[in-house]
């Protein structure tokens, strides 16, 4: 017995020795270094300290390191303000002033009474959760606890308080400055962010199967064929509703019709597609083709020289691209393009229902003058001409009634407007052939409307309101207050949801269109505090950091949306170019081009794209000329 | 045993069990290096002389980094300051690098050398310990260069091969880096050309318009301190693992056989007329190599010539003949004064063959007005795809899609652009390459059956150092394959100097007007002339040796490298070019931490560092 004890004894004691040569943890090898972290000793025998202040020091200064502090600096700012200033009830005092949103904000007692009823609903939640799982009331207690990121319920109640006054001060800062803020958000770029230039656009899209890329020999259905057709019959048509002065076929209404046959989301809200901004990723046919159209080929005379200027910076619109855009030119399409299309949907064979060039379908009348009018990436207006039914060519004539085509450009040209008089303009893209228009230019054009709901500013119709809020933008009219035409109502008859729900959209566009706006709020807090004699001092300079940061940020981010238009412009026009030269490539020698009458009017090497003649030919290719052997439309397998 | 001792017993083993369960955790006892505002708040408001504090303190902050990454970061400070204490801070090592350059306030340098005993020689030779500085500097200088070339070659600010330097500032910017803003910087944007070294990247060169890779001062100046700050600290922690194997194995860089080569690599094209092409270039890179001083052909090309004409800058010929294969063009007056795009060295060649109908290397000329730029040379990289163009045809039943759509990016821009673009991707072609190289690493991507003759221990013999004293044996050029023609009274000289295989030292290396090749003893009988052309497969190669280290040269006999008059300068720049492959190897790395970390003699302050230390490098504790 006694044996075995020295042994065990001996054994301990030998185990511990090793344990405590081998940790070498005792208090003795580490030292107070008075503010050292380590010190060494150089090559040349010298001591040198690495200092606590400096290391920790470097982190500070480190932009990248900024998210550990900044949400303690943040916090402290929040809470002295809400808590030991006289902000909220300042602000609650203030009268209000017309024309001025005024936020009421709960007081500290009342963010103090509803972190009290959370911590009691936690509290509730872990008894529930231990009952349903069968284990205890604390165990489910230091589960909710942890989540939290707390140690204890003190720390959850100023957890909780701290969440509440962050959510007042930022509606309260939103609401308020929602004034400058959507000016920024519209055109005004400052130091901060740039403004994003919004366009309000609508369109009917008709879908096309075939890919876009090619530019010579695309085909399209029967079926697509057909939509094209009826949709373009329907916006020339000038019936009227029984007895008013307003269209029967409007925009609205053709795109629900159609909502089928291209984007069936648009359609239901009458082709809206919503607020489309710089930083919207829509196909750049479609963003970039209104970018073109209206800074470059929409020349409106009531335009600042000063306005259109700032617009192009901000779109991305340099002096290259401008005169890239110039050179392309905008194209004129004949109403009677679609038409044809439309009314040739199923001519497949010539009029002795033989196949016609092995039945190459490049040459079915409905794509050769698909191809020749409409499959084009670069933007295009809707003319009132009519084609040439000997050639297929654009003709002089134009539509009896053009009633529809809104726009004058010249004595006899006009191009097809909505029912409001704006210009449609068109555009294929990888979807299908968009026709567009500009419920809400940036240049705000629509100030010469003569209806006075129409003639808001841009700042009010991105409002925020529904119009049932006294906030809402509103006019005088025969002594009454109406209401403006803005994004959230232009729609006739939505439900209060829809209303409530397009009000929020701009909201949030107006709330996030600065990358770096949750620092706004930082700012805005330093401010105030600064207008209320309030010296804030930061910890070894960690402001100076945090401004470096932001300052980093804000500049990151303009970089990032100048590029990114760079790029979209770069790839835009590089495919017009592209597109344009494929149009314009001619080979083989000079030959007649001849009529349905089989005249020559036209001597011409021939073309990747099927000459026009093809298609008014098609029918009696037989006897055509055109599709004789060596013909312009003679194409074997 | 007594009940005393027995008690005792009881209580040391007690004690000791306490003491490993105390291992590794923070206890009453943990030491915190803690910064002095620890305990202050973040943000603190005053008003009416009244001072509140904020509600959070740092503490919260330094004690997640103090768990974070400041134990690790602490690691690599220490290396670093270790590193400067040994070479001297940057800024200090430059001002005395200048001075012994202009050979002024000496004292100045004397004192910077007694303070920093890793430039001191035993036994002390001024001369040499002042090399040792300079070469400390300019591998310094060096480095930065190199790993700044590594930004611009890496792609990530290159568009359709266009480099933009602005592009680089941003993103550093970005990163909240120290550069110059790229409004106010001057940039540059254009190709990066191959002939540009990487130690070149901050100079001027002509084939870039007199423009720079990049401006140095957007990187290092008194304001902007991204080299200073992310750049230098990495290469002084490399100097640091090199001075380990400087000190503690310097034997190691003498028995690496270590190599500096520069190799030109063509790949033979498949096909009847483009399968000549490469053994027509050999050919006559052969002539051009084994030309004699003051031949034709130097006379003709003294672009080709190291300064003062002395001999072939055999890296010149590479590039020239690398740009050859690739086939691009430059204008050239032509002899009757009009602007031709064309090659000198396929020009040559072509003259060579005046008499052929359809020489190899045909010259077409593209005669449209504005398109004389696009002139090819068939059988070379751009004269295959330049015909691949010519299968675009208007008619669109003629032309050939796929080529059409590759030219055109799959239609997304015009056949020019994708010309300009191919054309761009030409010019940064490169079939040379060159570099150290050590023999347990191999020779890049030269196939063994080279790379084992480069590393026979015979190739450093037969490269003799010795180019000054023709008294002493191992007198270079009395190996050079090219030897005056001896005057023999009264007898006329055919020629000034006479070619001979016999004058080589042993057959792996073949001294040539000065310039040392590998040569090859593997050959295809009739093609034993062209010894210093390898052929692998279908792929050729020529290896210039420049340096060929053993341990005798690296030694202290009166045949190493200083004895035989090689300069202080050259020496350095050999051993620290050595010094830097063995040391970058992992094992180097690892044994040059933990050497250094023991020579620190650390002491600890801060429980949480010493338990990480603890962990990481426990041979620090035995």
């Amino acid at each position: 017995m006694k044996k075995s004890k020295l042994s065990i004894g001996l054994v301990t004691t030998f185990i511990a020795a090793l344990g405590l040569s081998a940790c070498n943890t005792t208090s003795s090898a580490v030292t107070d270094g008075k503010g050292a972290i380590v010190t060494i000793t150089g090559y040349g025998g010298e001591k040198i300290e690495i200092k606590a202040n400096d290391l920790y020091g470097e982190y500070l200064k480190d932009p990248n390191k900024i998210s550990s502090f900044y949400s303690t600096v943040e916090e402290n700012l929040i809470r002295y303000t809400y808590e030991k200033t006289t902000f909220v009830s300042d602000n609650n005092s203030q009268p209000e002033e017309p024309g001025k949103v005024k936020v009421t904000l709960k007081t500290y007692n009342g963010i103090k009474s509803d972190a009290d009823l959370a911590v009691r609903k936690a509290k509730e939640k872990a008894q529930a959760n231990a009952k349903s799982s069968g284990t205890s009331f604390q165990t489910e207690w230091d589960k909710i606890l942890k989540e939290n990121n707390v140690e204890n319920e003190e720390e959850l109640r100023e957890k909780y308080i701290y969440q509440y006054e962050k959510e007042e001060y930022e509606n309260w800062y939103l609401k308020t400055n929602m004034s400058s803020l959507t000016n920024e958000y519209i055109t005004d770029s400052s130091v901060k962010a740039d403004a994003k230039f919004p366009y309000h656009i609508r369109h009917i899209l008709i879908s096309l199967s075939n890919g876009s890329s090619d530019f010579v020999k695309g085909t399209i259905s029967e079926d697509e064929a057909d939509t094209l057709g009826s949709v373009m019959s329907e916006l020339i048509d000038s019936t009227k509703v029984g007895g008013s002065n307003s269209y029967l076929y409007t925009f609205a209404k053709i795109a629900r019709e159609h909502a089928d046959k291209g984007d069936s989301g648009s359609a239901a809200k009458g082709g809206d597609v919503g607020i489309m901004s710089t930083t919207t990723s829509f196909v750049n046919e479609f963003k970039l083709g209104i970018y073109a159209y209206d800074t470059v080929f929409n020349n409106v005379s009531t335009r600042s020289a000063e306005t259109v200027k700032k617009v192009k910076e901000g779109l991305g619109i340099t002096s290259e691209v401008e005169n890239t855009l110039k050179t392309f030119g905008l194209e004129e399409v004949p109403y009677d393009a679609f038409i044809q299309i439309g009314l040739n949907k199923d001519v497949t064979t010539d009029e002795n229902k033989d196949t016609v060039n092995d039945n190459n379908e490049a040459y079915y009348p409905r794509n050769v003058y698909y191809n020749n009018y409409l499959n084009l990436h670069r933007p295009f207006v809707i003319t009132n001409q009519k084609l040439d039914p000997k050639t297929g060519r654009v003709s002089e004539e134009t539509i009896k009634d053009s009633s529809r085509f809104g726009y004058v450009a010249s004595e006899k040209l006009r191009y097809l407007t909505d029912e409001e008089g704006r210009v449609i303009i068109g555009v294929r893209s990888e979807h299908g052939i968009h026709l567009m228009i500009m419920q809400k230019s940036i240049f705000n054009d629509e100030t010469t409307y003569t209806e006075k709901a129409k003639q808001v500013s841009l700042k009010d119709y991105y409002t925020t309101y529904t119009p049932d809020n006294k906030y809402y933008p509103t006019f005088d009219q025969d002594g009454e207050k109406k209401p403006y035409t803005t994004y959230v109502n232009y729609l006739p008859g939505l439900e209060s949801t829809d209303l409530k729900t397009r009000a929020s959209e701009v909201e949030g566009e107006i709330s996030g269109f600065d990358n770096a706006y949750s620092y706004r709020i930082y700012e805005n807090l330093l401010n105030y505090l600064s207008t209320k004699s309030v010296t804030v001092t930061f910890s070894k300079g960690i402001d100076e950091t945090i401004d470096g940061y932001i300052s980093t940020l804000r500049q990151k981010n303009k970089w990032d949306r100048a590029d990114s238009l760079k790029d979209a412009w770069k790839t835009y026009l590089n495919l017009l170019e592209l597109e344009l030269y494929t149009h314009g490539i001619k080979f083989g020698s000079a030959m007649n081009i001849y009529d349905t009458d089989n005249v020559s009017f036209e001597t011409s090497q021939n073309s990747r794209r099927v000459n026009t003649v093809c298609a008014v030919s098609f029918k009696k290719a037989a006897s055509s000329k055109n599709y004789e052997k060596g013909g312009v439309c003679y194409e074997a397998k | 045993m007594k009940r005393n001792s027995i008690k005792k017993l009881a209580c040391l083993s007690l004690l000791g069990l306490l003491g490993l369960t105390a291992c590794n955790t923070t206890t009453a006892s943990d030491v915190y290096a803690k910064p002095d505002n620890y305990s202050d708040s973040s943000v603190s408001f005053e008003k009416d002389s009244t001072v509140v504090n904020g509600y959070k303190t740092m503490e919260e902050v330094y004690d997640a980094w103090r768990e974070g990454n400041i134990p690790s970061n602490v690691a690599e400070k220490i290396i670093i300051e270790y590193s400067y204490s040994a070479f001297g801070k940057y800024d200090d090592l430059k001002s005395i690098a200048e001075k012994i350059k202009n050979k002024e306030d000496l004292d100045t340098v004397r004192t910077f050398i007694n303070n920093h005993k890793v430039y001191q020689t035993s036994p002390r030779v001024e001369k040499d310990e002042f090399a040792l500085v300079s070469g400390k500097f300019a591998a310094i200088e060096k480095r930065i260069a190199q790993r700044m070339y590594k930004l611009v070659s890496g792609g990530s600010y290159t568009e359709d091969s266009i480099f933009d330097e602005a592009e680089m500032l941003k993103s550093l910017l970005n990163d909240s880096q120290s550069v110059s803003h790229p409004k106010e910087a001057t940039t540059y944007k254009g190709l990066v050309l191959p002939s540009v070294e990487p130690e070149e990247v901050f100079e001027t060169q002509e084939e870039l318009g007199g423009d720079s890779l990049l401006h140095r001062e957007n990187y290092q100046s008194l304001t902007n301190t991204y080299i200073d700050d992310k750049i230098t600290p990495e290469i002084y922690k490399e100097l640091l693992n090199e001075q380990y194997l400087l000190e503690e194995a310097k034997s190691t860089i003498g028995r690496s056989r270590a190599r500096k080569i520069n190799v030109f690599s063509i790949t033979a094209r498949s096909g009847m007329e483009d399968g000549k092409a490469a053994e027509y270039l050999m050919n006559y890179l052969f002539e051009v190599l084994t030309s004699a001083p003051k031949s034709a052909i130097w006379k003709n090309h003294t672009e080709w010539l190291v300064e003062g004409g002395s001999k072939l800058d055999v890296s010149k010929v590479f590039t020239d003949f690398s740009n050859a294969w690739v086939g691009n063009v430059e204008p050239i007056k032509d002899g009757d004064g009009t602007t031709k795009y064309k090659n000198t060295v396929l020009e040559d060649i072509l003259a060579k063959q005046a008499e052929a109908e359809d020489p190899v290397f045909k010259y077409v000329e593209e005669t449209e007005e504005g398109k004389e730029s696009q002139s090819y040379y068939k059988s070379t990289d751009r004269g295959l795809w330049m015909t691949d163009v010519d299968k675009i045809d208007a008619d669109p039943k003629k032309t050939d899609t796929s080529v059409e759509s590759e030219f055109t990016g799959n239609n997304t821009y015009t056949v020019e652009h994708g010309i300009e673009l191919k054309e761009r991707a030409d010019k940064l072609k490169d079939y040379t390459s060159s570099g150290w190289y050590i023999a347990s690493d191999g020779a890049g991507t030269l196939p063994s059956s080279i790379s084992n003759r480069l590393f026979n221990v015979t190739v450093s013999d037969s490269k003799k150092e010795n180019e000054t004293d023709p008294s002493k044996p191992e007198y270079a050029p009395a190996y050079d394959r090219w030897q005056k023609v001896q005057e023999n009274s009264g007898l006329r000289k055919s020629a000034e100097y006479e070619y001979s295989k016999d004058n080589d030292y042993g057959s792996y290396l073949a001294r040539i007007a000065g310039n040392y090749f590998l040569r090859n003893n593997d050959l295809l009988p009739g093609s034993e002339d062209q010894d210093i052309i390898f052929k692998d497969g279908s792929t050729y190669y020529v290896v210039q040796v420049e340096e060929a280290v053993n341990s005798t040269k690296m030694g202290s006999s009166d045949t190493n490298y200083s004895s035989l008059g090689r300069t202080a300068e050259d020496i350095q720049d050999i051993t620290n070019e050595v010094a830097k492959i063995i040391a970058a190897g992992s094992t180097y790395q690892d044994l040059a931490k933990d050497y250094w970390l023991k020579k620190m003699s650390l002491e600890y302050h801060d429980t949480v560092v010493f338990n990480y230390f603890a962990e990481t490098y426990p041979d620090l504790f035995k």
